[in-house]
């Protein structure tokens, strides 16, 4: 949209290609300057994780490292980066599973029986909106009486408590876009509700299944405020594992970035694949109204 | 669950309606949805339970003395101290101030990437890889960034000639540091959101404005703002629920600091709770947020939408996503 073209008169043909060039450049250089602005963060701990400890804290810093190395990455494993992955994958895992064996059933009697928009689709998403530092209290509370303070349990029934909301509502979302004439012919042939479930209803689902999975291992993987309140010295999930290595010890900036790499690097590639049922999940607390 | 498997439309054999056309039953319904809802109200119900008890008694975990029912005395110990009121204004700034610029620059940005036609996925990809990240790793990467002696930014403009603050570490700048941050890490869930609505209007609608002679600035006015309106809603909505949870990136840039300058609400309530153990006004201040929470909310939502939002705005980012990343 040019302003040239309000002009009920069109400008010469070549003046209007110049404009439009120019125009088009300038944008670009903005978004790429937007781009950079974005990356610039995340590419410096990128590049910091190839530096050895001596470069780490010169002054200047080097753009790039002058003796990369691969140290660090040992390091940053033995130092608890590999402990925090093990449990990491331990605690969203199980939660992940745990998620999708009640959410699934749940989902399909939501998306079958109840509006999208109705009371319990909101009620069931609005445990979503809460800021985590309210329920977390409660947990902490509650786990010391029950002695599941510092257990996997505990933190696996914390994170599906977090996840299962959406999961229910995404895979509701999910299961409403398949015809119900499927199941319907099953019906009538007679299969019992298992095979029905197993051989149309699964497969047909199969992909909103992997999104609602991915999903709430992301943000299991990701979430830092539970583990930290939940959990002491017997399980130490990764976002905590970072944490700690940083407060309680001298900043070993290569191995954090080592361990942040290892750690967030599949999750960066997946998210890019599965940008849009990403942002859905984001948009998912508006989605009961 | 037999229940589920008998035949269409007969009668079912405990004496209830026939089953709705839907092809599941009552007893269908609540065995399937029993054990998630079952879930969700015990680890909601109980813990709360526990949150209001707290809330109203004496509650300190590491002092042995009996705890006793003190009404709503704990409500009134944290509005009258000065902690109180400073972090209900950090949190603030967060929602009020942050959240306005990360509408603003998202929806310059989707008009921006909404003009360009080749690379456009790939420009928006590039945009959303903040909001990818781990809040914590984010917090790592910036405190890096921004370390005064050995973070490149502060090099740079050392180099250009300026004397930098230490940023997260200054009284003055740690809070405008942090909601850069924020705003760093979450205008691009605005943008993507606008970008989906702006993506929906059709091409002809900026065709037939043309044609009628509207200028740029008259077809954003008057066409593509009411349009954009439920997306924008949305998106307001979403980040001022979001900016009551901003804790990770506190936790590692500032731990709340230098003092207290940087605590919001949720790292006031995290430190009373587990910094001091004093879990009676912990309660009480985590309850204070969930009000001011939910107020702030409908208040949002009647200026904005004024009715409810809009389903579709809803269903739009979701369904025009793709389109739009």
């Amino acid at each position: 949209m040019s302003a040239a073209t309000r002009a009920p008169r069109l400008p010469p043909r070549a003046k209007l290609r110049t404009e439009e060039l120019v125009g088009s450049a300038v944008r670009h250089a903005i978004l790429i300057v937007l781009v950079i602005l974005c990356l610039a963060p995340i590419v410096w701990l990128l590049i910091t994780a190839f530096k050895p400890y001596g470069e780490l804290f010169s002054s200047p810093p080097t753009l790039f490292p002058i003796h990369p190395t691969l140290v660090n990455f040992a390091g940053g494993w033995s130092v608890g980066g590999g402990r925090g992955i093990r449990d990491s994958l331990i605690v969203a895992t199980s939660s992940t599973v745990l998620c999708l064996i009640l959410g699934f059933p749940a989902a399909y009697a939501l998306a079958r029986r109840f509006s999208a928009h109705g009371q319990l689709s909101f009620t069931i998403l609005s445990l979503r909106m809460l800021p985590p530092i309210v329920p977390v209290i409660g947990f902490y509370l509650m786990f010391q009486k029950l002695h599941l303070y510092d257990t996997y349990i505990g933190l696996i029934i914390a994170y599906t408590f977090m996840n299962l909301p959406l999961v229910i509502w995404l895979l509701a979302e999910f299961i409403r876009q398949i015809p119900r004439s499927y199941e319907d012919a099953a019906r009538i042939d007679g299969a019992p509700w298992f095979w029905m479930f197993r051989d149309i209803l699964l497969p047909l689902s199969a992909p909103g299944i992997m999104t609602a999975a991915i999903l709430s291992m992301m943000f299991a993987w990701n979430e830092f405020l539970f583990s930290l309140v939940l959990t002491g010295d017997n399980v130490i999930t990764l976002p905590k594992a970072l944490a700690d290595f940083f407060l309680f010890q001298e900043p070993n900036w290569g191995q954090l970035g080592a361990i942040g790499i290892v750690a967030m690097g599949p999750l960066l590639v997946l998210s890019y694949l599965m940008q849009r049922y990403l942002i859905r999940s984001f948009t998912a607390e508006l989605g009961g109204r | 669950m037999a229940d589920l498997t008998i035949g269409y439309g007969k009668s079912s054999r405990w004496g209830r309606k026939p089953r709705r056309d839907d092809g599941v039953t009552e007893r269908g319904t609540l065995l399937l949805l029993g054990p998630a809802l079952l879930f969700l109200a015990v680890f909601a119900i109980w813990p709360f339970c526990y949150l209001i008890y707290a809330s109203f008694t004496s509650y300190q975990m590491a002092i042995p003395v009996p705890i006793h029912w003190v009404g709503l005395g704990n409500f009134q110990v944290l509005v009258k101290t000065t902690r109180f009121w400073h972090s209900l204004g950090v949190t603030a700034a967060f929602a009020l101030v942050s959240v306005p610029l990360q509408l603003l620059i998202g929806l310059c940005i989707a008009l921006l990437l909404n003009a360009v036609t080749r690379g456009r996925e790939v420009y928006a990809s590039l945009l959303l890889t903040p909001m990818m990240l781990a809040p914590i790793v984010v917090g790592f990467a910036w405190e890096l960034f921004l370390n005064p002696i050995y973070g490149p930014l502060n090099a740079l403009l050392k180099g250009i000639g300026l004397s930098p603050p230490a940023w997260a570490q200054s009284p003055v700048w740690a809070l405008p540091t942090l909601v850069a941050v924020d705003i760093w890490q979450w205008t691009p869930l605005v943008m993507v959101i606008l970008l989906a609505g702006l993506r929906s209007i059709p091409p002809r609608v900026y065709e037939a404005a043309k044609v009628d002679g509207s200028s740029a600035v008259q077809t954003f006015f008057n066409i593509v703002a009411p349009m954009l309106l439920p997306y924008f809603a949305v998106a307001f909505v979403l980040r001022f629920i979001d900016s009551f949870k901003v804790f990770d990136i506190i936790y590692i840039l500032t731990r709340g600091g230098p003092g207290t300058i940087t605590q919001n609400l949720a790292y006031y309530t995290y430190d009373l709770g587990f910094g001091r153990f004093q879990f009676g006004r912990s309660g009480a201040l985590s309850i204070i947020q969930l009000l001011l929470l939910t107020i702030g909310t409908m208040l949002i939502i009647k200026l904005v939408a004024k009715r409810n939002v809009p389903t579709a705005a809803v269903a739009g980012p979701a369904a025009n996503a793709k389109e739009g990343a």
